[in-house]
């Protein structure tokens, strides 16, 4: 049942149909065969019965006188006359006292019936035909007539009018199948085409065919209503395609927008860090394969930072594209340059044969990068550390030459500025060495494990002390006394010099109370701040509440700067420093005489100490230029009206000279050493005493 | 064997269409009857049974016909047998009564039946058809005339009498009959 029902559904609707209007038909000429056949056996029977009934009729009416007079010999001819009908099989001719008169038999041996068992006048008893007559004369029954007939002929016509039948029903139905299929194949075509039409459609997505709506009916109606509906799904397949191109082409721009944002550097439009490691593991790979070598060449400018800093980000990022082009005009075709980030570049270096390959382009980046850069009117000096890592030597996979670069780029930082350094693998000790301090620097920040030393500084004229610098120590258990130099600058690459530089603030003024609380002479404590601390938007704040919590007057408070902090946004620093100047604050200049910014700052900031850098200080007596410098600057100050002060002062000899030279403070060995709080307490009031 | 059985038949039949008329008349009556040779009862009852297969006329030239009169002879013991045997039968789609009168001068007769000793008057017998229980007599005015065949009794018909009377006997009963050359 299940397999005659997916066969049916398997078949097409064309075939549905005509097998629905073939059972259909089937069914009603069945019933109609079944009727006719039963009319036909009827009326058959019935004329048969008919016919013998006749036969009895004429018998009766021709014996009533043979019956009347006796006549045995005229009955008996009378229906031995049905010997001519073969289906009779006996006639009977009896008296009104239902006595046999005459008989008629077609074979001897046949039994006759008794008459009672004839209960209706035509009837059929045991496959016979039986009919009997009665024998009038002038109403008066006088005999009896009795035919019985064999069914054979009915038999025989039974089967004739099954035969006829099923002949008629066979080549009805095969008519009516092809009438069906003829006509619904006509009737169909339209719905044909219609489903092919959609077959098309589904199939190949296209929806330029239509079918001709021949007729108004319902089908026509739908095919009408196909078509606009195509016409519709193309109108907007087009708009679609139209929308759709348009969306590629955006895509595509996009893909391209974002494989450059992926891949290249948006601002200097170099390769970026993720594409440089693509670049280095192929460049291995290719090594590798033809047993050549390669270099990594991490590039990271000095003093990038104070420049980004003081001059704006807008600058620092000309500066960039600036040194991103210097770089890549100096590198081989061949060669790749990446931004790695911040002020950090990468040269990877194919197809080498030797280390001493690398050494000329090492140079010849330096040497390019050193010359000054003219960027927003500013003439800028910038110089970088280069590092480098060999492949096979110094490692085998991108990372490793990657970190390895960056060790070697720190310890060529460490031998000063415009320096190259090939990595060796002892520096991965140093390497972990900073590591090591960065991790103790913050935990040295937190702990407050950080403390001051402090120097004081020398009124020339009344030998007095006229200030002390407070100087920062970090003691550590396991790496000892660091110095300044060691840890500040690691301080300010992970950020922690803001609040390394409020902590010192607030630990000198904090001591520079207690002194005075102590009995110490009035005077002021100089911090050494740098040019991010200032640059901060809460710096000017958070001075004030250092001062407050502190009690100290900012008299007694001096904020030592370099001249790389009026490099960047000198109008907000000169309204930092001012602001400052005006809460009475007195506002050094460090390490004068060293850095590259226009002297026209001394004029316009409110600065009223100019601290001579020490290198010029070391040198006094040796050269006569560094003196004739000392004595530039000292008569610079004191044309602007500012107070000058030397340190790093460490003999008479550089004491007596620079008082002859007009300097208003020393500072340095020469009268003492950076001393702990409580020695400075001593030395202040032995000095008060003196 | 057929005559003893058609015998048979014949006896009940005549027993069957008397019965009515017979079987409560006066005691007398049946002696009489009893006293009739079967052969007699038999040719009664065949007299009855031509005016069955004779068509009559409609109308004669007394009145119109509502009757069939059947005359004997006053004399003849068959008289009194007939008329029972009659009575209450019809014949013909008509359904006309039949009635046995004694044969007399003026008396109007369909059929007559006379016996073998009756010598009538033939002019008085031109419209009236004659039944002669005798083959051997009444042969110029007889239109059925018994005769026995075998011990079977059979009738002779005389067609041109038939015609001469102006009547038509049934084909049924000249089937039964010899026809008189």
């Amino acid at each position: 049942m299940n397999k005659l029902f997916s066969w049916y559904k398997q078949l097409s609707f064309f075939k549905k149909q005509l097998l629905v209007a073939t059972i259909v038909t089937s069914i009603t000429l069945i019933l109609a065969s079944i009727l006719l056949y039963g009319k036909f056996i009827a009326d058959h029977k019935n004329t048969l019965l008919e016919n013998l009934r006749g036969k009895a009729q004429l018998i009766a009416e021709t014996s009533r006188s043979a019956l009347l007079f006796g006549d045995h010999e005229t009955a008996n001819n009378l229906l031995g006359s049905l010997r001519a009908f073969p289906a009779t099989q006996y006639a009977l001719l009896l008296d009104s006292e239902q006595q046999t008169f005459a008989s008629y038999q077609r074979s001897p041996d046949m039994k006759l019936p008794g008459f009672e068992s004839l209960q209706e006048r035509a009837q059929v008893l045991d496959s016979l035909l039986h009919v009997y007559q009665p024998v009038r004369m002038d109403n008066e029954v006088i005999g009896y007539v009795l035919i019985v007939s064999e069914s054979n002929a009915l038999s025989d016509q039974r089967l004739n009018y099954l035969l006829i039948l099923f002949l008629v029903f066979v080549v009805s139905i095969a008519v009516s199948f092809f009438l069906h299929w003829r006509l619904q194949s006509f009737i169909a075509a339209p719905m044909n085409k219609l489903v092919e039409l959609v077959g098309y459609v589904a199939r190949n997505r296209r929806y330029n065919r239509r079918v001709r709506a021949k007729g108004s009916d319902e089908l026509g109606t739908l095919i009408t209503g196909v078509n606009s509906m195509l016409d519709t799904i193309e109108q907007h397949e087009k708009q679609l395609h139209a929308h759709s191109e348009r969306l590629e082409s955006l895509v595509a721009l996009r893909t391209e927008q974002l494989f450059n944002r992926a891949n290249y550097d948006a601002l200097t439009q170099l390769p970026n860090r993720h594409l440089l490691v693509d670049r280095l593991n192929h460049g291995i790979d290719n090594a590798s394969r033809e047993n050549s070598q390669m270099a990594l060449m991490f590039l990271d400018l000095d003093r990038f930072k104070y420049i980004n800093d003081n001059l704006g980000h807008s600058v620092g990022d000309e500066l960039l594209v600036k040194v991103a082009e210097k770089i890549s005009s100096v590198v081989r075709k061949a060669d790749s340059v990446c931004r790695w980030g911040g002020d950090e570049f990468i040269v990877l270096l194919e197809h080498l044969h030797n280390k001493e390959d690398i050494i000329p382009l090492a140079e010849q980046i330096i040497f390019t990068l050193s010359e000054p850069i003219e960027l927003s009117g500013n003439q800028l000096h910038i110089t970088t550390s280069i590092g480098i890592a060999r492949f096979p030597e110094d490692g085998q996979d991108s990372s490793t030459l990657l970190r390895h670069a960056d060790v070697a780029m720190y310890r060529a930082k460490e031998k000063g500025l415009s320096q190259y350094c090939f990595f060796e693998h002892d520096m991965i000790d140093g390497s972990m060495e900073r590591l090591t301090l960065e991790h103790k620097l913050r935990l040295a920040l937190e702990n407050k494990s950080f403390h001051l030393v402090y120097q004081p500084q020398i009124c020339t004229e009344t030998g007095r002390v006229c200030g002390i610098e407070a100087l920062i120590r970090w003691q550590d258990e396991e790496l000892g006394l660091l110095n300044p130099v060691q840890f500040l600058p690691v301080a300010e690459d992970v950020g922690l010099m803001h609040s390394l530089s409020l902590w010192v603030l607030e630990e000198a003024c904090t001591q520079n109370a207690v002194w005075q609380e102590q009995g110490c002479e009035r005077t002021r404590v100089a911090v050494n701040l740098p040019a991010s601390f200032i640059m901060h938007p809460s710096a000017v704040e958070q001075i004030t509440q250092i001062l407050d919590r502190t009690q100290l007057s900012p008299r007694c408070l001096e904020i030592e700067i370099t001249e790389n902090t009026f490099i960047s946004n000198t109008e907000h620093a000169i309204k930092v420093l001012e602001q400052l100047r005006q809460m009475g604050i007195n506002i050094a200049v460090d390490d004068f005489g060293t850095g590259y910014s226009s002297m026209s700052y001394l004029r316009d900031l409110p600065v009223g100490t100019l601290k001579i850098d020490g290198s010029f200080v070391r040198q006094m007596g040796v050269d006569t230029i560094n003196d004739g410098i000392i004595q530039s600057i000292i008569t610079l100050g004191k044309s602007l009206g500012l107070s000058l002060i030397a340190e790093c002062v460490e003999n008479k000899e550089q004491a007596t000279q620079l008082k002859s030279m007009g300097c208003d403070m020393i500072q340095g060995y020469y009268f003492s050493r950076p001393l702990s709080a409580d020695d400075t307490t001593a030395f202040l009031l032995a000095r008060k005493s003196a | 064997m057929l005559t003893s059985r058609f015998c048979t038949h014949l006896r009940r039949s005549i027993l069957v269409m008397a019965a009515g008329l017979l079987t409560l008349p006066a005691v007398a009556q049946q002696d009489q009857y009893d006293a009739l040779s079967r052969l007699d009862k038999l040719k009664a009852a065949y007299v009855f049974n031509f005016t069955k297969f004779i068509d009559w006329p409609e109308f004669d030239r007394r009145s119109s016909r509502k009757i069939v009169v059947i005359c004997l002879n006053k004399h003849n013991p068959l008289l009194l047998f007939l008329r029972e045997m009659v009575q209450g039968q019809t014949i013909g789609k008509q359904q006309w009564a039949v009635e046995v009168l004694p044969y007399d001068v003026g008396t109007r007769c369909d059929l007559a039946y006379f016996g073998e000793q009756a010598r009538p008057d033939p002019e008085l017998l031109k419209e009236i058809l004659v039944v002669s229980s005798d083959i051997r007599f009444h042969q110029n005015i007889a239109t059925f005339s018994f005769y026995e065949e075998g011990k079977r009794l059979r009738f002779e018909v005389d067609l041109q009498q038939l015609q001469q009377l102006e009547l038509e006997a049934s084909s049924e009963l000249l089937k039964l009959a010899r026809i008189k050359r």
